[in-house]
């Protein structure tokens, strides 16, 4: 629990002016939920093509904003529309400023995109949390602000991380005399002793000290930073594998106000045929699983495999526009993304909008070709649980025990876990084709030549941790970072060091990279815009066979590269379908639908060809209705084609 | 033989009616005990007939009712939820409390009844009969008599069958052309009911019996038939070329709920969203702000059953050998008292569902939980264990109920099919108890329900030990018992941390540590490092069993030490002792 970096944070607000003085505070520079609604007024004033509305408000009361960026406020419903949602985890401040960015910068350099297609915009889903992350001494409130007993004592929030150094920022604390019932787990990184590793018996390394979060024990109960403020993940609040027993998912799906608005927008706007998401999410990148079933066995985990294709093509414009290659990956369930995918129809598309360039000095380092060859390798503690196998996460096993439960129908003995071995794993989960997450960076140099392995060859061919390639980074950039390690009088731990990585540093750049980072962005939002699906009807064709009996025919055809609705939708019949409907009595078609449905239409051409054989005396006053959820409604008239 | 209840047994029938000037002579000598509001419980009341008798209990029982508008339907209808409690003993949210509650499909309507006719009962028996005086002064219990007011307003208005108007009466396209509830089923040969069509087919399937033409039967092999089967009574009212295909509503409000909910391609009826119907979400609301609820009763009709979670077979695993055991006693005691019902788990011996009301309550918010399916149709034949023929079974309602569940077939000229039969049951024809079954339907599962609240846990200070180890060093040992069935907290509750665990507090004298001992002998303690004079219980106290505490405190000799133990689901306890040697017995 001490070092789970996600939920803690300083509650002594009075503390705070002491330390504006300290460090540079990683979100100077972001836009407060103030700034924000300026911001956003700003555009809505400053084009015609551009309106901003409110789709709910959080718990504490903050406008939860909506901008419409449109040909028309006419035909803003009428359109295909993109949803860019942004801010569900108060941490990812970035994604709030890029989405703004976006905005701006389509209204400025792309507006003729928006005849064709609308765009919506949420910047912050949860300004609660932002302005936690943004006010305060802050370790990353992910949730909103519904305070949560994180530790189930029956006391909320009784003890919560401190700045007890008054450096202005909340960070780690090295134990440095670990009594017996606290031992030693971490020791500094031979190679950079600003870095915590952990002993390996193999290097002959012994822990030197525990490590904490800033903080006292302000409840004596024996735990540091226990229960600060925990609050709800929107990012798990949805539908689709809601995670019902995880502390943090909230009472039932929707139980909060935020998610529940983004939710009530997406339901009342069946026009929105793609949807964006800036936050701690990737499947671009990472392409999304499409192997794995849910606990029902009836539904993907993330998407199926006949949708593979559309996530192929976006994930190589979004390669192209922003030069990333590598993305950590996070457990998708409950999230905002996958119910859009899994429950709605919608191509769904996850990114982090900004993510640590590659250093070429670590590319160099790592003599080429294993960098971009073991994407897992990257991840590292990126909120994951050590599980007791090897380093596989416990967020591995759960997915892993998930799929057993589905395909045996029956429950895991907690007791197998302690006899299986990453090996059983590593089988397991490629015959469930699950990607495994390891908790440490698996070292395969090392494994390789562990027969003649000689100190001295390591430090040259030795794979960076992410730590390491952080610091790195910061490092060459100048960036603060880091806090170096600096000695303190701990009321109860005795000496410890305070020290580590700058709280949001490596989740958040410093704000003057925004605007490249969101030009980026901006290059493939309009490149995703013109894969929009693009359905045209080509017809009606009016044959007539005498004796007042006609054909008719008409088509839909989709010539954008995405389809109408997902081709998992399509099949599971989700949502909504388009419906063709013939004025003409039932008592008159000889052959044909008089209401048909049509659930999608596959994209690169693809088509719904309709045909009916019906008796008329007077074709003029016979219509087909074409009502499109998605695409916008149209009546033909047969007689005017005549 | 007449029971009387204890303070009345020396008293004369006579002396009772004399002391009672509330009820007439003739009502109270019908009844073993009377009520101050006449219902009849051999037939049913309409959602305005439940909400008088709703208010006439209120009106008459106002020491012990409350009532409330927990929300309103789709269509405006008050939700009306009664709280039972005997406000002497505390609080209604102080005391373990029992929800029961019926009709969340509009069209299972003696539910309603079941829930009013517990209502009555307990009222009337307060201060009379003592088993549920004692139980009343004890619990609480929240009643919600129809989950469902829209659904079961439309049963009774309008023409249905037994099995529609089991949604709530949100328009709804089912049949996805862009119209809601464009063409639902027509009353055409004007019945009141909803009920079968035949259409006339040379080369039809199915005739009519020789014997009794009432009777619809498929042609033997090589036959020829003279009807086909159409269904339901109605006609193409959109003009689509299919009939009936979007009614009123068109959802299943006990899928809508948190636990393993899954979306409508998964799971049919199940809304956007758990929650999103406005009775499904003032039900939820009002739960989730009690968590004193330790026992869950929702009715349904039919088929005889009690039944338990889950509702899928990959949820198994949330019931453990001990939950299992509690609700197998329960179900056990059930099947007991209800001797034609079966004690059944829900995904296995039913179907699988997901989004269940009771799943939710079991196993969302370890609330130990049944859905009894009332009535059977085979309770109304002689054996109700054997298969009946349709011959049998319409013999048995003819002679039961005089045909009055039947209508006649009569020929009709439809627009589509021309000619056609049309008969067949009626909305009362099955699902429905006969209102001459009714009353012993309602007492039997009333029984059920109160076995039930009569185990939600009940602990106590079994015993105290307090033993002086050194001058000012004191060991204290507890022992708390539970003597009712249901554990404070299922295993499902502490595996899943589900709600908060329970809490032993010791005030007083200074606590050095304290922890859980295997028994008043056991000389191991595993102590709580930090708090010890908070001891969190997680695993809460097992039913019919006791657990064993123990603490070690620094105190002199007269010192006051007062003990605490809080559960959610149980009535807080208290108890204070001076610090000398000694075995307490509380």
């Amino acid at each position: 629990m001490a070092l789970h970096m996600k939920y803690s944070t300083l509650a002594a607000v009075g503390l705070m002016s002491v330390f504006s003085i300290g460090a540079v505070a990683q979100t100077e520079g972001y836009l407060s939920n103030l700034a924000l609604e300026d911001a956003m007024n700003s555009l809505a004033s400053s084009s015609k093509h551009a309106s901003v509305s409110t789709i709910g408000s959080s718990l504490e009361g903050n406008p939860i904003q909506l901008v419409t960026l449109a040909g028309s406020a006419d035909t803003a419903q009428s359109k295909p529309a993109l949803l860019i949602t942004a801010g569900l985890d108060g941490r990812y401040l970035a994604g709030t400023e890029v989405a703004v960015r976006i905005a701006r910068q389509v209204l400025s350099d792309h507006v003729e995109l928006l005849d064709s297609m609308t765009l919506y915009i949420v910047p912050r889903v949860n300004p609660d949390g932002a302005a936690r992350n943004l006010d305060r001494l802050t370790m990353g409130f992910v949730g909103n602000s519904r305070s949560i007993d994180d530790d189930r004592d029956r006391i909320t929030d009784e003890d919560s991380a401190e700045d007890i150094n008054g450096d202005g920022l909340i960070t780690m604390m090295r134990r440095l005399n670990s009594p017996i019932e606290d031992p030693a787990t971490h020791l500094a990184d031979p190679d950079d002793p600003r870095l915590n590793i952990k002993p390996d018996p193999k290097e002959n390394q012994r822990a030197s000290f525990t490590l904490y979060t800033e903080g006292v024990d302000n409840d004596s109960d024996g735990q540091i930073n226990e229960d600060g403020f925990g609050s709800i993940d929107l990012d798990q609040n949805f539908m689709h594998r809601w995670p019902e027993y995880d502390t943090y998912s909230g009472k039932y799906p929707l139980s909060e106000p935020e998610s529940n608005a983004i939710a009530q927008f997406v339901i009342n706007n069946d026009h929105i045929v793609m949807a964006l998401t800036l936050g701690r999410h990737d499947n671009l990148i990472n392409q999304p699983d499409t192997k794995s079933k849910d606990n029902s066995g009836a539904a993907p985990k993330a998407i199926d495999a006949k949708d593979a294709d559309v996530y192929k093509l976006a994930g190589e414009l979004y390669k192209d526009a922003t030069g990333f290659s590598s993305a950590p990956t996070e457990d998708i369930a409950g999230s905002f993304h996958a119910w859009l995918y899994a429950q709605r129809g919608i191509p769904s598309f996850a990114v982090i909008p900004w993510l640590r360039p590659e250093s070429e000095k670590a590319d160099v380092d790592q003599s080429d070709a294993s960098e971009n060859a073991e994407p897992e390798a990257e991840i590292v503690d990126s909120g994951l649980t050590p599980s007791g196998v090897g380093d596989i996460s416990q967020e591995t096993l759960d997915e892993l025990m998930e799929a057993y439960v589905a395909a045996t129908g029956e429950e895991v003995d907690e007791s197998m876990i302690s006899m299986i071995t990453p090996e059983m794993v590593e089988g397991f989960a490629a015959q469930a084709g699950i990607k495994i997450r390891r908790i440490t960076v698996a070292d395969p140099e090392t494994e390789v030549s562990s027969s003649d392995h000689a100190g001295k060859k390591k430090p040259k061919k030795k794979k960076l941790s992410d730590d390491a390639k952080w610091l790195t980074y910061f490092d060459e950039q100048g960036i603060d970072g880091f806090v170096d390690w600096k000695p303190f009088s701990h009321p109860t731990l005795g000496d410890v060091e305070i020290g580590g990585f700058v709280p949001l540093a490596r989740i958040n750049p410093p704000a003057d990279q925004l605007d490249t980072t969101s030009e980026k962005l901006t290059d493939f939002v309009v490149e995703l815009m013109s894969t929009r699906p693009s359905v045209s009807i080509v017809g009606p064709e009016i044959k007539q066979l005498g004796s007042g009996l006609y054909e008719v025919r008409l088509s839909l055809v989709n010539d954008g590269k995405l389809p109408t609705t997902t081709a998992y939708s399509q099949s599971k019949r989700t949502i909504r379908p388009i419906v063709v409907r013939l004025s003409t009595d039932l008592d008159q078609i000889v052959t044909g639908q008089r209401v048909g449905r049509v659930w999608g239409i596959d994209p690169n051409g693809g088509r719904s060809d309709h045909r009916w054989i019906i008796r008329s005396d007077d074709m003029s006053s016979e219509t087909i209705e074409i009502i499109d959820p998605r695409l916008g409604n149209h009546k033909i008239k047969l007689g005017d084609t005549e | 033989m007449i029971q009387l209840s204890k303070p009345l047994r020396s008293l004369t029938i006579a002396g009772i009616l004399a002391a009672s000037g509330l009820v007439t002579s003739h009502a109270a000598a019908q009844q073993q005990v009377a009520s101050e509001v006449d219902v009849s419980w051999n037939r049913y009341y309409d959602y305005d007939e439940m909400t008088k008798i709703i208010h006439d209990l209120v009106g008459a029982y106002p020491e012990l009712l409350t009532l409330e508008s927990i929300g309103k339907s789709e269509q405006g209808r008050d939700m009306w939820l009664v709280t039972l409690n005997s406000p002497k003993t505390g609080d209604a949210s102080d005391k373990p409390a029992m929800y029961i509650d019926g009709n969340v499909h509009g069209n299972e309507i003696q539910a309603t009844e079941t829930v009013l006719y517990s209502i009555w009962y307990l009222t009337k028996s307060y201060g009379k009969v003592d088993q549920l005086t004692e139980l009343m002064d004890r619990v609480s219990f929240y009643f919600l008599p129809s989950q469902n007011p829209d659904g079961r307003a439309e049963w009774f208005a309008n023409p249905n069958t037994p099995h529609s108007a089991r949604t709530g009466q949100r328009p709804t396209d089912n049949d996805y052309d862009g119209l809601f509830d464009e063409d639902g089923p027509d009353d055409l040969d004007g019945d009141g009911h909803i009920t079968s069509m035949w259409k006339f087919d040379p080369n039809g399937n199915y005739r009519r019996n020789e014997l009794d033409p009432r009777i619809i039967e498929r042609v033997p092999e090589g036959a020829v038939g003279e009807l086909s089967r159409l269904g339901s009574e109605g006609i193409d009212n959109d003009g689509d070329g299919r009939i009936n295909e979007d009614g009123p509503g068109g959802y299943d409000m006990n899928r809508n709920w948190a636990s393993d909910w899954q979306p409508n391609y998964i799971q049919y009826g199940a809304g956007e969203y758990p929650f999103d119907r406005k009775e499904t979400n003032a039900v939820a609301q009002f739960i989730l702000k009690h968590p004193n609820i330790a026992a869950g009763q929702s009715y349904h009709n039919t088929g005889g059953m009690m039944l338990r979670g889950p509702g899928a077979h990959y949820l198994e695993g949330l019931y453990s050998r001990s939950d299992r055991a509690v609700y197998d006693k329960l179900g056990e005691a059930g099947e007991d008292l209800l001797p034609y019902y079966d004690y059944m788990v829900i995904h296995a011996d039913l179907y699988t569902v997901h989004g269940g009301f009771v799943n939710w309550l079991a196993e969302g918010l370890g609330i130990v939980s049944f859905t009894n399916e009332l009535w059977t149709n085979s309770r109304i034949m002689p054996d109700p264990d054997r298969d009946f023929s349709d011959k049998e079974r319409m013999h048995w309602q003819d002679r039961m109920l005089f045909g009055q569940t039947f209508t006649d077939y009569s020929e009709y000229n439809h627009p589509v099919h021309g000619k056609v039969l049309i008969g067949g049951g009626t909305k009362y024809s099955s699902r429905v108890t006969p209102p001459f079954m009714l009353e012993e339907g309602c007492h039997r599962n009333f029984a059920f329900t109160m076995f039930h609240a009569e185990n939600m846990p009940e602990i106590g200070f079994k015993w105290i030990g307090v033993d002086r180890l050194d001058s000012n060093l004191w060991e204290i040992t507890i022992e708390i018992e539970n003597t009712k069935i249901i554990p404070t907290r299922l295993s499902l509750a502490r595996t899943k941390k589900i709600g908060l665990p329970d809490l032993l507090s010791l005030d007083g004298p200074s606590v050095l540590l304290s922890g859980t001992v295997s028994d008043r002998f056991d000389r191991s303690l595993d102590p709580v490092s930090d708090r010890p004079s908070r001891l969190l219980v997680d695993a809460g106290i097992a039913g019919e069993s006791h657990s064993t505490f123990r603490f070690l405190v620094s105190g002199e000799a007269g010192d006051r030490v007062t003990l605490k133990y809080g559960a959610e689901k149980a009535r807080d306890i208290e108890f204070g002792f001076i610090l000398e040697e000694s075995e307490i017995h509380p």
